[in-house]
């Protein structure tokens, strides 16, 4: 029974860390495509969505078998039902990815093009919180959790750094409107990947710490 | 499950529904308030609606400790382990709600300290109004295992997409021909870009209650 248990719960591990990798790929996949001007990339990206939102549907029924059949408690109920929330805040960035990706698509129509500095710099960090906040609830690491809460400041930084410089190009008529909102919009995705990450990693630190530690921080955008 | 076993079960979960239905009145008041206070130009309001966003994130915790609790007293099969574990997936959508709630309120604050006035969108109030139905429509649907509800929200949604894109073309033109809206417009987009994510977060929802109510099978056929 237990030996089964712990295969299950390896099992649900590991799907997880797949769902973690899809949504990794699909911000990379979103943001290069937008990049490099590729229509057809960002297309794929949006079919992919459908993919990660399976998973979550799989992980759900993966996690309610272990519960009906263990009788879990304490930890590994935790655990388990955290799994369910991790799924749930994972499945929002694939649409976040999605959305990013569709805004590439129109970007791709436009005649002008805004790139900004830095915004290579924020898909990394956001890309990084990801891999982090997922590998931190899987491995129960609060340290690693508690380095996603710090690096959220330095992806806000960022999108504050892209929305200031488009608000002023399109005050001083350098930039289209479209293309400009565009690119907040962007902007505002990402730090929004990077806000549901932060979700995880403060799961994982009160799962290992109670109370006082969730919900410390808010976010203006 | 023995009789007096089953009515604390019963009793439980009426205490879930009603911590839920709780969460989703605070949240809808939250989006009401950030979103008079931008009509109003209400600063104190839209003050407020960010200090109350501990308590909706403070109602979540509380939430799922009684779903632990009911999973470890109780051991619920099928159908009702469905029901508790969505319920942690409710009050995650509805606490994001909060956020978003609270978004809108830091941007009435920036919009209020800002010395040019622009003009609310035309579909403004529409909007609020019909994201704080579907809201409350959505959690109903989930309480109630209404699956037509559901299916209404699932139809509310597009009608709120349309809204927003409205307000979304209408103040990007606007911002095309008067650079000094520039800013007022970025706010006015992000506010109801906001309000659209709350919105989406309540179709969230309704799927779901569509997904549990039609059972294995039709999940099977989506997912293979």
């Amino acid at each position: 029974m237990q030996r089964h248990f712990d295969d299950d719960l390896d099992k649900l591990k590991s799907k997880i860390a797949c769902m973690g990798e899809m949504v990794e790929k699909a911000i990379g996949d979103a943001t290069s495509a937008l990049l490099e001007g590729d229509a057809d990339k960002a297309l794929t990206v949006k079919k992919g969505d459908h993919d990660i939102d399976m998973l979550e549907i799989d992980i759900d029924n993966l996690a309610h078998e272990l519960i009906a059949l263990n009788q879990p408690a304490a930890v590994d109920l935790r655990f388990i039902t955290m799994s369910m929330k991790v799924t749930h805040d994972l499945e929002r960035m694939g649409d976040h990815a999605s959305n990013i990706a569709s805004r590439a698509i129109s970007l791709a129509k436009e005649k002008e093009t805004l790139l900004h500095k830095v915004l290579p710099d924020l898909v990394k960090a956001t890309r990084h919180m990801v891999g982090q906040a997922v590998q931190a609830f899987i491995q129960g690491d609060v340290k690693l959790a508690q380095d996603v809460l710090d690096a959220d400041d330095v992806v806000d930084d960022y999108y504050d750094q892209i929305y200031q410089e488009t608000r002023s190009l399109l005050d001083t008529g350098n930039s289209s409107a479209s293309v400009g909102l565009h690119m907040v919009m962007i902007g505002n995705n990402l730090e929004r990947i990077a806000d549901l990450a932060t979700n995880i990693a403060e799961d994982e630190i009160f799962a290992k710490q109670g109370r006082e530690i969730r919900h410390h921080h808010t976010n203006d955008n | 499950m023995p009789k007096s076993t089953l009515r604390h079960f019963d009793q439980s979960l009426n205490l879930l529904k009603n911590k839920i239905s709780c969460m989703t009145e605070m949240v809808e008041n939250a989006v009401q308030r950030s979103t008079d206070a931008l009509f109003e130009g209400n600063r104190e309001k839209a003050e407020i609606v960010k200090r109350n966003d501990y308590d909706i994130d403070m109602l979540e915790i509380d939430i799922d400790e009684i779903v632990h609790e009911l999973i470890v007293l109780h051991q619920p099969t099928a159908k009702d382990l469905r029901f508790i574990t969505m319920s942690m997936k409710v009050t995650n959508d509805l606490e994001r709600m909060g956020d978003h709630a609270t978004n809108i309120a830091s941007r009435v604050i920036s919009l209020c300290k800002e010395p040019h006035k622009q003009n609310i969108p035309a579909g403004f109030a529409k909007l609020v109004t019909a994201t704080r139905k579907i809201v409350c429509d959505a959690v109903n649907a989930f309480i109630r295992g209404d699956v037509t509800l559901a299916e209404s929200v699932l139809k509310g949604d597009d009608e709120i997409d349309d809204l927003y894109n409205h307000i979304y073309q209408e103040t990007r033109i606007n911002m095309e021909a008067l650079p000094f809206e520039v800013t007022n417009g970025l706010h006015m987009i992000s506010i109801g870009n906001n309000l659209e994510r709350i919105a989406d977060l309540a179709t969230n929802i309704a799927e779901d209650v569509i997904f549990a109510q039609q059972g294995k099978d039709v999940r099977h056929h989506i997912g293979h």
